[in-house]
């Protein structure tokens, strides 16, 4: 049976997406596992127009992983493939949503292959848009992941 | 003499920074004529550990171009050589200001090849790292730049 999680925005706005479990199915089975959870959202600055969770998750595997070719409301599990060092610390496996074509999903250290395993359904894509350009604008906002 | 201007983030921080007139003639001539100058700045999306403001500059020419290799505190126009819309609309040309290493510039339509023109005072790569952070945190604020009287 499919299985769908619900994103809910701190500043406003709720999105349904559905579980990739047959492209990425231990990804999703951690990511499920693990509902509900909330964390504060950051736009990238390495990758366009994504935004990701400071949450961090225990699950290094690559499965179904992706680096160009995103599109809107594809969401991914970045697992830190490439051991990227931030600050003096291994950056933890985080969640990362794209909200607008043109994604390349990289950082300071090369390309960060992310496993796509979840994507938003049945939403207006331009709200789900100005919810990422407000995060970009505004800065870190709460986002509340949660089984339905 | 060295042209000298400040420029004044949201924070209060205040840095001096100094135009490369050699390197980079039209584009430090129409900066210095925009002064002084009012707008928000944003933490790049795309060029790494950057900072950028839109501007009412026209240069429309590459000249001292770089696409990488920045360092905290250089400040480099963009001037969509590679063209590029947004929502529809022709961008703006921009400033760029990398307050880390690590930034390239390019954006969806490509490589952002961009003019170096001006350098904020070495001794601001600290205070620049944290103003950077808050943006991306805390999102858009205001910047100010004037010219610097040295009088």
């Amino acid at each position: 049976m499919e299985r769908f999680i619900k994103l809910e925005f701190q500043k406003g706005g709720a999105f349904k997406a559905k579980m990739l479990d047959n492209l990425a199915p231990k990804t999703c089975r951690v990511i499920y596992e693990s509902l509900p959870f909330s964390s504060g959202a950051l736009n990238g600055s390495f990758s366009g127009y994504v935004f990701y969770l400071m949450k961090g998750f225990d699950f290094h595997e690559l499965e179904n992983p992706v680096v160009f070719g995103a599109q809107p409301g594809d969401i991914f599990l970045n697992t830190n493939a490439n051991c990227s060092v931030f600050e003096g610390k291994i950056l933890p496996p985080r969640i990362v949503v794209a909200y607008n074509s043109s994604v390349i999903l990289q950082n300071w250290a090369g390309y960060t292959p992310s496993n796509l395993f979840a994507k938003i359904v049945d939403a207006d894509m331009q709200k789900f848009y100005q919810v990422g350009k407000r995060i970009r604008w505004e800065g870190r906002e709460e986002i509340t992941f949660s089984a339905l | 003499m060295d042209k000298l201007f400040q420029v004044e983030f949201g924070g209060g921080e205040k840095i001096i920074g100094k135009l490369l007139e050699v390197e980079a003639p039209e584009t430090c001539r129409q900066f210095w004529e925009s002064l002084p100058f009012e707008g928000k700045v944003l933490h790049g999306a795309f060029t790494g550990f950057a900072m950028f403001f839109f501007v009412e500059l026209k240069v429309g020419k590459v000249e001292n171009p770089y696409l990488c290799g920045g360092k905290p505190g250089d400040m480099f126009l963009n001037t969509y050589a590679t063209k590029g819309l947004l929502e529809g609309k022709p961008l703006r040309e921009e400033i760029i200001v990398p307050y880390s290493t690590s930034g390239v510039f390019w954006h969806w339509a490509g490589p952002l090849p961009s003019n170096y023109f001006a350098k904020l005072a070495d001794t601001s790569a600290q205070e620049l790292y944290k103003i950077g952070r808050r943006l991306k945190e805390k999102g858009a604020e205001t910047i100010k730049i004037s010219r610097y009287d040295q009088g």
